[in-house]
């Protein structure tokens, strides 16, 4: 009998919840596209908390589902955003303007827009399934929210802060990246072996380059190719923004894109299942992480091919450039190696710590310093790029899993 | 989009029916109240499913008045949809989570703890429990607590070589036309302490067969499958424990190790699993390592463009006491990048050997050099008493290695190898041996290798020389 009610009171809870969406206000927390917002949060009449917006290093704290904001003089916390429970946020980004700092919550498929003064939430959209990485037009105008685990964009425009449009039809979009002119976008599709080109005009899907054939003797080896399926984690931009740079894991190449033409102008051998590539700040060379043989490949951008590829260690999460070196961060074994970026040479090692959980990190726009996030130990460690000095800031909040500065040119996420 | 929603929902209603329905079977035996109680529920589920049907028409018709481009504003449709999202979003139930951290605490003189630092206070570690909010789903779940399970682990391989002889020089010998096997099994253990920077290791390896050293009067071996093991028998390989200090600048490896993995390291020409098979192009032969032994080796790698690495090890399996065939070795590497060429490591060691008594030395260098991003120029060369030989030997070698595009498939590789072993004193001196290789290492899936290989060896003492193809099956798990 009891069956019979559980059963009878989900139809009547979901059928209610149906029913009442027209004639009921919409829930006060989510605003939806159909409510009437106010344009910008100048209106609030809470204190300013962070004046200049480059002034503070943004922290995703993912267990305590907050982004807390690290004054970069000071080195102390100068106010946290609580998103909700159970959001999980899993990058930030501060808007090209400086007004908004937008996030993802992966658990709780929401986009959340912060006041970059007030560090108010001002608003929670709803997006696709479990929006992870996310970027803006250079024009600030739009911000797409990756949502790999629903396989679409959801666009939304941060001038009347709603969702206008969700792109499907690609397959675990991981990250996106704009041309200069911010007229097309290209995705980097982890379950695939292609980049999506978006028409930014559109919001629409325009074409799939592919980056590599997957080679003949796949077909034995179902084991790599059918099981996880390790494809594009993001297509990284030339410095003049022609060229894009896509990886491709299971392939172990790094496919050329000419955004002009949209094709594949060649295609580089790096090492095993890289991860993505790092262009260094004078954007001479290209660095990727390839956690397959645990070494990186450091790539001439002129001549577009492999010239030193270098030991490195296990689990690599991201690359800085500062102090004229590329610091990789190897999460598992707590340890950063260097790289000499004029000999493309080994230049040292920084042990962090044991047992430490390192995430990602981002680079002051100075290229002096680099603010690496430790899961464990709820920390960010600032590290001198010049001499490899430690400093840790603790208690920044829980499970720190990414780091941002406006400005930077290593804002990443992993 | 709207009209997929309320489809969905529509169906968790029909859903809910099919499963009152299945029940109204069990419930038939029940007292006839009971049956009251189902009847009021069905009549209620049929209206619903009326009101669901009405909305998904006007829902339906709403989708097809807001059907314009990208810049559309949404409608009441989206609305319920975005709804309908938030909804089956929130109503996960999800407990809160209880970790244990580190934290970092400032504790004053009288014991009370602070989260800033402040005047009088001192920065402590300490352990908390933490309790967080973070929903994560099944598979997260899972493969949380498989990473969290501490133990060993365990890899198998397995690697099977045939290779046939050809006799093209020299007085008839046995050996012409015969097919030798050789087949090597190991079995590798590893654990780790990352709190200690730890590593145990151990390696087992059964290997049998009939390889061509055999039959074949070689200075080197011809498959170096069975180099520093006994044939048909069960080894212990290695046995060591390693850890890391200064920072983990310095390693320290002790047990039963097989130095050839720490010293006179190439990067194309150093496994005889994958690589070249033939043992002059997988180790210099002037090294003088017979057999595995209990040892101690030390790397200082502090990450830059050198390291340095010191070891000692017992090299025979009949000593009675530490003090005896005790190899000593040192090896510095330096990362050049010369004429703008790629990476290339170049290696120059020395060690001494007491086996005879005496401290009999010899030095060698080992380098291998990018050429282009997929060609390795190899080399190596060493100089020394040999105690396998009994006199001084010099022995040099060279070759090329290649990797895609220059392969039929990414991950296969091949090379062209030469070596030239020559006894400048002993009772054999003057003999010369000169051997080379070529090989192809066909990848067929991340644990399965098949590599075709053929080979060239002239005795000058024996005045013998054979042409040796053969294949290799290299298994790993």
């Amino acid at each position: 009998m009891s069956n019979i009610r559980v059963a009878a009171f989900s139809l009547i809870a979901v059928a209610a919840a149906l029913s009442s969406s027209q004639a009921q206000a919409p829930v006060p927390q989510v605003m939806t596209p159909g409510m009437k917002m106010p344009a910008t949060p100048s209106s609030s009449s809470a204190p300013v908390k962070v004046a200049d917006p480059t002034s503070v290093v943004m922290i995703v704290n993912r267990d305590s589902n907050s982004i807390g904001f690290m004054d970069i003089k000071t080195r102390k916390m100068v106010g946290t955003t609580f998103l909700g429970n159970n959001s999980n946020p899993h990058m930030v980004m501060m808007s090209p303007d400086g007004r908004y700092v937008v996030t993802g919550g992966t658990r709780s498929n929401m986009a959340y827009i912060i006041d970059a003064k007030t560090l108010e939430l001002v608003k929670k959209i709803p997006v696709g399934i479990g929006p992870e990485h996310l970027s803006f037009s250079p024009d600030g105008r739009y911000y797409y929210q990756g949502n790999p685990e629903g396989d679409s964009i959801t666009v939304i425009d941060m001038q009347a802060l709603r969702p206008i449009k969700t792109i499907e039809g690609l397959a675990e979009p991981l990250n996106i990246t704009f041309t200069p002119d911010g007229t097309k976008a290209y995705v980097g599709n982890y379950g695939a072996h292609w980049v999506g080109v978006i028409d930014v005009t559109r919001h629409q899907l325009i074409k799939k380059i592919q980056i590599d054939k997957v080679p003949g003797v796949a077909a034995l080896d179902p084991a790599k190719y059918l099981g996880e399926i390790k494809g594009i984690f993001m297509a990284t931009p030339s410095a003049d923004g022609r060229y894009l740079y896509a990886a491709d894991g299971d392939l172990g190449v790094i496919g050329v894109i000419d955004t002009r033409e949209d094709k594949v102008v060649k295609v580089i051998r790096v090492g095993h299942d890289p991860w993505r590539m790092y262009l260094s700040h004078d954007g001479k060379y290209g660095v990727t992480v390839n956690n397959g043989d645990q070494t990186i490949s450091i790539i001439d951008t002129k001549k577009n091919e492999v010239v030193s590829t270098l030991d490195a260690g296990p689990d690599m999460t991201g690359v800085n450039f500062a102090g004229g070196k590329a610091w990789v961060i190897s999460s598992t074994t707590g340890t950063l190696y260097a790289y000499d970026m004029k000999t493309l040479k080994p230049a040292g090692k920084v042990k962090v710590g044991n047992n430490l959980f390192l995430q990602t990190a981002t680079t002051d726009t100075k290229d002096e310093k680099m603010y690496l996030g430790s899961a464990t130990d709820n920390s960010v460690y600032i590290v001198d790029g010049k001499t490899g000095g430690l400093e840790r800031v603790a208690n920044v909040g829980l499970y720190p899993w990414g780091t941002h500065i406006m400005d930077s040119k290593d804002n990443y996420c992993h | 989009m709207v009209g997929q929603s309320a489809r969905r929902a529509f169906k968790a209603a029909l859903v809910a029916g099919v499963s009152l329905a299945a029940l109204w079977g069990e419930a038939s035996a029940q007292p006839r109240a009971a049956q009251d109680d189902r009847r009021v529920l069905q009549e209620r589920i049929d209206q619903l499913e009326k009101r669901l049907a009405d909305m998904e028409a006007k829902m339906a018709a709403s989708a097809a008045l807001a059907a314009t481009p990208a810049t559309e504003a949404p409608g009441e449709g989206t609305s319920l949809e975005e709804r309908v999202t938030a909804l089956e979003t929130n109503t996960v139930t999800s407990a809160p989570k209880t970790l244990v951290k580190q934290v970092q605490v400032y504790v004053d003189a009288n014991g009370l703890e602070y989260d800033e630092p402040g005047p009088g206070r001192t920065v402590r570690t300490t352990y908390q429990r933490e309790r967080v909010f973070r929903r994560q789903t099944i598979d997260e779940a899972i493969e949380e607590a498989l990473s969290s399970e501490k133990g060993v682990s365990i890899g198998v391989s397995s690697v099977t070589s045939v290779q046939g002889a050809f006799q093209s020089k020299g007085p008839a010998n046995a050996a012409d036309g015969h097919v030798y096997g050789l087949s090597a099994a190991d079995i590798t253990f590893a654990a780790n302490s990352a709190a200690l920077n730890t590593t145990f290791f151990a390696d087992v390896v059964g290997i049998g067969g009939s390889p061509p050293d055999g039959e074949i009067q070689a200075l080197n071996l011809i498959n170096s499958q069975a180099a520093r093991l006994s044939n048909n028998q069960l080894n212990l390989r290695e046995a060591w424990i390693r850890t890391g200090l200064f920072k983990e600048r310095l390693h320290v490896s002790v047990g039963r190790l097989d130095l050839t993995n720490y010293f006179d390291k190439n990067a194309v020409a150093n496994d005889e699993n994958s690589m070249f098979i033939s043992d002059p192009l997988v180790n210099n032969p002037t090294l003088g390592l017979s057999n595995n032994g209990l040892g101690a080796a030390a790397v200082w790698d502090p990450r830059g463009s050198y390291n340095v690495k010191v070891g000692v090890q017992q090299s025979t399996p009949a000593a009675t006491s530490l003090s005896e065939s005790v190899f000593s070795l040192a090896e510095f590497e330096y990362i050049a990048r010369p004429f703008g060429l790629g990476e290339g490591h170049y290696r120059i060691w020395g060690r001494s050997d007491n086996s005879t008594g005496d401290s009999k030395t010899a030095y060698g260098v080992s380098f291998d050099q990018k050429l282009r991003p997929a060609v390795t120029l190899f080399g190596r060369y060493g100089s020394g008493y040999v105690d396998g030989f009994g006199g001084n030997t010099r022995f040099y070698s060279g070759g090329l290695s290649f990797g895609a595009p220059y392969a039929f498939n990414p991950d296969d590789a091949w090379g062209v190898g030469y070596a030239q072993t020559e006894l400048t004193s002993g009772p054999n001196q003057g003999a010369i041996e000169r051997m080379g290789e070529v090989y192809y290492n066909l990848y067929l899936t991340q644990a399965l290798r098949l590599s075709g290989m053929v080979q060239y060896v002239f005795e000058t003492q024996t005045g013998e020389a054979y042409i040796l193809p053969g294949a290799r099956l290299a298994v790993g798990f």
